[in-house]
């Protein structure tokens, strides 16, 4: 389930700033509670795949301790994509919680 | 026995799972790098190395995530190779047409040489439309056949496609050999002279930009079967 969902999850990750993808993990892992904690290989090919949507730019940056390090940030279309997924996934979820007869998400 | 360097060894082995895209496989190892020093610097012990790399996952499957976007990639330009040096050809076979008409550069009614160049227009034509068909078409089918993951139905589709430019490469081929020959059955017949640079140095443009596509052509092919190789067990 956690797979096709994943694009969102990088892009939500994303949102706090421009990140390197050992950094997307940890704020994945961080604000998922631990509850993804995928292999972190696999965030690069999405990455990858969302840079080429142009829903993410990129460049090379150095790290404080010389490293060379490619660094992603959210496009103006990144941010739109988003959007329109975080809208989506709230009726869904409002949708599904209504049907288990769970608590309804807060649309505040 | 314990490796020396777990992050350098894992890299090398994705490097090499990458090798149907040399660039991406170059950005993807520095950044894989970046990521398990940095993991390893942040874990504890004498194994952090070894369990950032655990974490990490396999290098066959991450290579594998990257190689339907890479290959499909590839296979379009492919497509677009083979237009573009279909459009070439026929430039370069109207340049010469027009320079000889320009010149009014007739040829001898010698009647075998004759029935000769009239075979070779026939064959000529039939085979760069094949070329110009095909190659349309192989371009078209790059778009439609793109694949979100390798399997069985990518490997099919890849193969088609590697079908289709085979297809449209012989017609480019025997539209090479047939200008070759109907540029020396022109210029047999003439002194030399400076006149005949233009359709020669035309030819060898046609000549090299298809013996530049078969030979990407081939580069692609290889990467590809090399991205469906087997995990090893």
């Amino acid at each position: 389930m956690l797979k096709g969902h994943l694009d969102m999850i990088v892009l939500a990750a994303l949102e706090g700033g421009p990140a390197h993808g050992y950094a997307v993990i940890e704020v994945i892992r961080k604000r998922s509670g631990g509850a993804f904690d995928l292999p972190e290989g696999t965030v690069y090919p999405v990455l990858h795949r969302l840079e080429e949507m142009q829903l993410l730019s990129s460049l090379w940056a150095t790290s404080e301790n010389g490293r060379r390090r490619r660094v992603y940030a959210l496009t103006a279309r990144g941010k739109k994509a988003l959007a329109g997924q975080r809208a989506l996934w709230r009726r869904f979820s409002d949708a599904v919680g209504a049907l288990l007869g769970g608590p309804r998400h807060a649309t505040g | 026995m314990q490796q020396a360097d777990p992050i350098a060894e894992y890299v090398a082995v994705l490097s090499r799972e990458l090798r149907f895209d040399p660039s991406l496989s170059r950005r993807v190892c520095a950044e894989v790098e970046d990521h398990l020093r940095e993991a390893a610097a942040d874990g504890a012990g004498a194994d952090a190395e070894s369990e950032a790399v655990a974490r990490f996952g396999s290098p066959y499957a991450i290579a594998r995530q990257f190689a339907a976007p890479s290959l499909t990639r590839q296979t379009k330009g492919v497509g677009y190779g083979m237009v573009l040096v279909v459009l070439c050809s026929y430039l370069a076979m109207a340049g010469r047409l027009a320079w000889y008409s320009a010149l009014d550069w007739r040829i001898g009614n010698d009647a075998p040489l004759t029935a000769l160049r009239t075979v070779t227009i026939l064959i000529d034509r039939y085979a760069f439309a094949l070329a110009a068909i095909v190659g349309l078409c192989s371009l078209a089918y790059a778009w439609r056949a793109r694949s979100a993951e390798l399997n069985a139905t990518s490997r099919s589709r890849l193969r088609r496609f590697f079908l289709l430019c085979a297809l449209a490469t012989l017609g480019l081929l025997v539209t090479v050999a047939a200008d070759i020959v109907l540029t020396a059955l022109r210029l047999a017949g003439s002194a030399p002279s400076l006149a005949s640079l233009l359709p020669l140095a035309l030819l060898a443009v046609e000549i090299a930009l298809t013996a530049i596509f078969i030979a990407h052509l081939r580069l692609v092919m290889r990467r590809t079967a090399s991205a469906f190789a087997p995990f090893p067990e």
